[in-house]
C-alpha cells in the first residue's frame, strides 16, 4: 500500500513518489469532506487528474512485472483502491449536482463569472443538460397538458436544497478561534478550535472552514 | 376532483421503493381530464363572480386544488425519473426488455438522454492525459480482495479476461476470477459471490 | 426539514392528513367537503375535516377562509399521555405521520405546546428505537412505529449488521468501515445531546 515501496521504475523519480502520495492524502480528504458534506465542494480536479496520470504510470510499472510477482498483487491492490477513491469521490458529486441542480446552476452561474466556479466545466454541462432533459420530460409528460395558466415549470418551487443545519463531525486542522454558533433562540455562542481537536456541529458555521481546509470532516 | 386519484397514484409508487411499477397512463390521462373540468368550471364562476361575490371563494378552493394535482403529478413522474436514473447505473445502458415496458415511451426517451448526457460526462474524464474517459459504473463497491470466487447462475458463454485467458461461463460452474472484471457481471445477476 | 419539498411524496402525503377546520365564509357548491351535509353549499361556520394542504392554503389567503383548530391526538388528553410514557403508545395507530404533521399543527398552536410534546415524544422513543436495534429481536417487541420511526429502525438496523460484518471479516482499509463507525457514533451523540 506504500508508493514509496516501489523500487522498480519509481527510483529515477524519487520527487515523484513523494508528490504523489501527497496527493493521494490530498484526494483523499477531498473524498471524505465531498462524502460528508451536504452542499457541493469547490471541486479537485487538478488532483484527480494528478492521480489518473500515477495510475497510467503505475500500470505501465505493474505490465513490466512478471503476473505471479507479489509486487504486482499489492500494486494492483492500491490501484483498485484508487480507482475506487476517484470513481466513488467524482459519483459522490453528480449525485449531488443531480439532486441539487437547481440552487447549483443558480449558484454557478455567480461563480463562473468571478472565476470561482465550484464545477468543472464538464460538471456544469452535465447539470445543465440533465435539468434540461428534466424540465422537457415533464412539460411533455404533463405540463403542456394542463389547463391554462398552470403550464409553467416552476424551478424556485422545484429546487431541493442542501441541508445545511445537519450535524457532522470534523476535526480541526489548525486552532481556530471565533466559530459562531447561533442557536434556536438567536442567541450566540461563538467557540474556539483547538487544532487536532475533534467536535460535532452544525455544518452550517463550519461550512466555509471545510472550503478552505481548516477543518476536515470525518 | 380533489387529488384523492393522484394520491393514490402515489402510493402506487411509495409501496415499491426498489422496484418500478408500470407506466400508469390511464390515471395520468384522467387526473389531467379532471384539472381541466376544474378549470372550467372555475372559468365559469370567475365571470359569474359580479353578481354573486361568495363565488369568489370557491374559485380560489378550485385553484388550490389544482395547484395540488400539479404539485402532485410532477412528484410522480420525479419519483419515477429517480428509480429510471438507478435503473441506468443498475442495467447499463441497455435495458432488458422486461424493464424497458414498464416505462412510458417518454419516459424511455428520458432515459436514453439521461444516458447519453451521463455518457458524455464521464468520457471527457481524463482527457487531457490520454485516458478515454471512466466508467463510473463500475468500480461501486470497495475492493476487499484481487480475487473472488464467483458461481455462475446462467450460461453467458465466453469471457476474456484482461491478461488473455478465456474461460467459459456456463450455469453452475465455479471460477476463481479478478474482482475487478466480475464487477458488471454480480451486478446484472449472471455471476453471484461465494463466500 | 429535508423530506418536505414541492416533489416530496413523503409531504404529499403528510399534507394529506385530515385537519379539523371551521369555514368563515360560505362556499357555493363545495357542500360535497363535508360529508355530512346534504346541501350543495357550504355555508360559514360549518366545521369539516379536510386535508391540511387544503387547510393551510385557504388559511393563508386573506382574509383567510378558514379557522384552523388542533387534531385531538395532539391536545391536551392525548398530550398528557405522551408526555409520561410515549413508548407505549402504538404509533401506527394514532398517526403514521406524527412527527411531521405535527410540525404543521405545531405552528398554529399558539401556546407551544405542541413542539413540546413533540420534543419529548421524539427524546423518549427514538431512545428505545436505538436501543431496540442493537438486537434483532427487540425491534418487533417494541409498540408499533410510524412511517419515519420505522426507517430510522430499519436504517439503524441495516448498520448495526454491516458493522458486526466487518468486525467479523476483520479486513482493513475500507472505507464503508469508516462510515459505519461514524453512523453509530453519530446516533449515540444524537442521543446524548437530547
Amino acid at each position: 500500500m506504500d508508493l514509496t515501496d516501489d523500487n522498480i521504475a519509481l527510483s529515477e523519480d524519487e520527487e515523484e513518489e513523494i508528490t504523489a502520495e501527497v496527493v493521494l492524502k490530498t484526494l483523499q480528504s477531498a473524498w471524505q469532506n465531498e462524502r460528508l458534506a451536504p452542499e457541493i465542494l469547490p471541486h479537485r480536479n487538478d488532483m484527480v487528474e494528478c492521480m489518473l496520470g500515477q495510475i497510467q504510470h503505475m500500470e505501465r510499472n505493474i505490465n513490466k512485472l512478471p503476473k505471479t510477482d507479489l509486487r504486482a498483487t499489492i500494486h494492483k491492490m492500491e490501484l483498485s483502491r484508487i480507482k475506487f477513491i476517484i470513481c466513488n469521490y467524482l459519483k459522490t458529486r453528480l449525485s449531488k449536482i443531480e439532486k441539487y441542480c437547481i440552487p447549483i446552476l443558480n449558484e454557478e452561474r455567480q461563480r463562473v463569472e468571478s472565476g470561482t466556479n465550484f464545477l468543472t466545466p464538464m460538471e456544469y454541462k452535465y447539470a445543465q443538460e440533465y435539468l434540461l432533459n428534466m424540465e422537457n420530460h415533464m412539460k411533455t409528460v404533463v405540463l403542456d397538458k394542463m389547463p391554462g395558466n398552470m403550464q409553467m415549470f416552476e424551478s424556485n418551487k422545484m429546487a431541493e436544497h442542501p441541508n445545511m443545519q445537519s450535524h457532522v463531525f470534523l476535526k480541526a486542522n489548525e486552532t481556530i478561534n471565533g466559530v459562531v454558533l447561533e442557536d434556536l433562540a438567536g442567541e450566540d455562542e461563538e467557540i474556539d478550535l483547538e487544532e487536532g481537536s475533534q467536535h460535532i456541529l452544525q455544518y452550517k458555521p463550519i461550512a466555509d472552514l471545510v472550503k478552505n481546509g481548516k477543518v476536515q470532516l470525518i | 376532483m380533489f387529488a384523492e386519484k393522484v394520491i393514490e397514484l402515489l402510493k402506487e409508487a411509495e409501496r415499491n421503493p426498489v422496484t418500478i411499477d408500470p407506466f400508469n397512463d390511464d390515471k395520468i390521462r384522467q387526473i389531467l381530464e379532471e384539472m381541466q373540468t376544474l378549470f372550467r368550471m372555475n372559468m365559469n364562476d370567475a365571470n359569474a363572480t359580479t353578481e354573486n361575490k361568495s363565488l369568489w371563494t370557491t374559485v380560489q378552493v378550485r385553484h388550490s386544488a389544482l395547484e395540488r394535482n400539479k404539485r402532485c403529478l410532477l412528484a410522480y413522474l420525479y419519483s419515477r425519473m429517480a428509480k429510471i436514473k438507478t435503473l441506468r447505473w443498475e442495467f447499463g445502458a441497455i435495458l432488458p426488455a422486461d424493464v424497458r415496458e414498464l416505462l412510458s415511451d417518454d419516459e424511455y426517451e428520458w432515459f436514453t438522454k439521461y444516458s447519453m448526457n451521463l455518457a458524455s460526462y464521464m468520457r471527457s474524464l481524463g482527457q487531457d492525459i490520454g485516458y478515454n474517459g471512466i466508467d463510473l459504473t463500475e468500480n461501486l463497491k470497495p475492493p476487499k480482495s484481487l480475487y473472488i470466487e464467483v458461481l455462475c447462475m446462467a450460461d453467458y458463454g465466453k469471457l476474456e479476461l484482461e491478461d488473455g485467458d478465456v474461460i467459459l461461463l456456463k450455469k453452475n460452474s465455479r471460477h476463481f476470477l479478478p474482482t475487478s472484471e466480475c464487477q458488471t457481471l454480480i451486478r446484472q445477476g449472471i455471476l453471484k459471490q461465494i463466500s | 426539514m429535508e423530506n418536505s419539498g414541492y416533489l416530496s411524496i413523503s409531504d404529499i402525503l403528510v399534507t394529506n392528513e385530515k385537519i379539523p377546520c371551521k369555514f368563515l365564509h360560505d362556499l357555493p357548491k363545495m357542500g360535497f367537503l363535508d360529508p355530512s351535509a346534504s346541501e350543495d353549499d357550504l355555508k360559514a361556520g360549518t366545521n369539516v375535516e379536510i386535508p391540511l394542504w387544503l387547510a393551510e392554503s385557504l388559511h393563508s389567503r386573506r382574509p383567510p377562509l378558514v379557522a384552523v383548530d388542533l387534531p385531538k391526538i395532539y391536545k391536551d388528553s392525548y398530550r398528557e399521555i405522551l408526555n409520561a410514557d410515549a413508548c407505549t403508545v402504538d404509533m401506527h395507530k394514532l398517526s403514521q405521520y406524527f412527527y411531521e404533521f405535527g410540525c404543521y399543527i405545531a405552528k398554529h398552536d399558539i401556546k407551544g405546546e405542541v413542539s413540546n410534546t413533540l420534543i419529548n415524544t421524539f427524546r423518549q422513543r427514538f431512545r428505545m428505537l436505538l436501543s431496540a436495534s442493537v438486537s434483532t429481536d427487540s425491534v418487533g417487541a417494541i409498540q408499533p412505529l410510524s412511517v419515519s420511526e420505522r426507517l430510522q429502525a430499519a436504517a439503524a438496523a441495516n448498520t448495526e449488521k454491516a458493522l458486526s460484518e466487518w468486525l467479523q471479516r476483520g479486513d482493513s482499509i475500507l472505507t464503508t468501515a469508516n462510515m459505519v463507525a461514524n453512523h453509530r457514533k453519530r446516533k449515540r451523540a444524537e442521543m446524548e445531546m437530547h
